[in-house]
């Protein structure tokens, strides 16, 4: 049996198979149709030509993802002062017996206000192919930085912008494992204010719940 | 060997011709999530003057012989002064700024995720770079710089 939900996290129907993968269906239209479908006693649901997001890594894609939301409020060292100001991630990928694994990525450098927070996908572990990469994540920080702009004298505040970065960012190196035959599903999680999970494609479309919803996914 | 020597030259010549094309960078500020138009945009040195960038189109423009990590620019519309750095400037197509009043419906703190009552009572402005993951905010400026035409 394999479920799948809403936006919200709430179980709206089951496709039958026992693949291990997580479905979150993003139309709420087609959700509530589910659902009606559900209650009438489908238990088989055909989700092709569904607007959906799936977590090919399933479970361990989830708890991947929190455990990297966790270690962004923390410092990566004793003492590192980068607790809320570096990003994590982290990837789940099948092994050759079909057992999927959750790797945590090397933590990326503190930001400081005038360089920009990130990790290299893949940081400090094996890239995994195309026919091996389940999902991919990684977090933006939590934190703010007060500065002083040394030209001006004038105070600025720095914060992460919500969503993926674009063509010269997340969204761009999605579009390059796309072009490379990568069928993974790209997730970002803005870790400040009202925590949100954000699934994005190569093309730019991003798909977004809350963290809190994203937390009760399982299989 | 005298040919090795020319082809030097020649490189060392591309080269510094590739480095002094200009940074372009479309810059649009948005006053309550609308954007606006008639914008000018200085380039503050550190004699404290705000120096009048060209522009081309909407795209401000930047000589790249700029060494700094940040580049301090002012946009000025009206009562609006804003004076903001700019990382990543090469990498940067667009720069988008945002100022936003309202105290109901401030779609611009609801965007980026800012407490609607955080900066209550202060003038800010948010700014956008492309290429720079990070959302700066900045205040109405503390000092007043003389602009040059």
């Amino acid at each position: 049996m394999i479920l799948f939900y809403d936006k919200n996290a709430n179980i709206i129907g089951d496709d039958g198979k026992t693949d291990g993968k997580i479905h979150i269906v993003t139309d709420s239209k087609q959700a509530k149709s589910i659902k009606q479908q559900t209650e009438s006693g489908n238990t088989s649901i055909d989700l092709t030509n569904v607007d959906k997001v799936t977590l090919n890594g399933g479970d361990k894609t989830v708890s991947g993802v929190i455990a990297s939301v966790e270690a962004e409020s923390k410092d990566t060292s004793p003492g590192a002062g980068d607790a809320r100001l570096h990003e994590e991630g982290g990837h789940t990928e099948v092994d050759s017996n079909g057992n999927v694994i959750a790797v945590a990525w090397k933590p990326g450098a503190k930001k400081t206000g005038t360089n920009k927070a990130s990790i290299t996908p893949f940081n400090g572990v094996t890239k995994p192919n195309a026919n091996e990469l389940a999902d991919y994540w990684h977090t933006h920080t939590s934190g703010e930085i007060s500065g002083i702009d040394p030209t001006t004298g004038e105070p600025t505040v720095t914060s992460a912008a919500p969503g993926p970065s674009g063509e010269s960012g997340d969204i761009g190196y999605q579009k390059k494992l796309e072009n490379a035959g990568y069928n993974a599903t790209a997730i970002q999680v803005d870790t400040r204010g009202s925590k949100t999970v954000n699934f994005y494609t190569g093309s730019g479309n991003v798909t977004s719940i809350k963290y809190n919803a994203f937390k009760k996914l399982k299989q | 060997m005298k040919n090795v020597l020319l082809i030097i030259i020649i490189l060392a010549f591309f080269k510094t011709l590739a480095q002094n094309e200009d940074i372009k960078i479309n810059a649009t500020l948005y006053i309550n999530n609308k954007p606006v138009k008639d914008v000018k945009y200085y380039f503050i040195k550190n004699d404290g003057k705000a120096y009048l960038l060209s522009k081309e189109n909407e795209k401000i423009i930047l000589r790249d012989t700029l060494t700094t990590e940040g580049v301090p620019l002012m946009a000025v519309k009206g009562k609006h002064k804003i004076v903001f750095p700019v990382y990543y400037y090469r990498e940067s197509d667009y720069i988008k700024i945002y100022y936003d009043n309202r105290i109901f419906g401030n779609t611009t703190k609801k965007k980026f995720e800012i407490n609607r009552l955080k900066y209550l009572f202060r003038k800010e402005y948010y700014i956008d770079i492309e290429g720079f993951d990070d959302i700066i905010t900045v205040f109405k400026p503390e000092r007043k710089y003389e602009l040059i035409e």
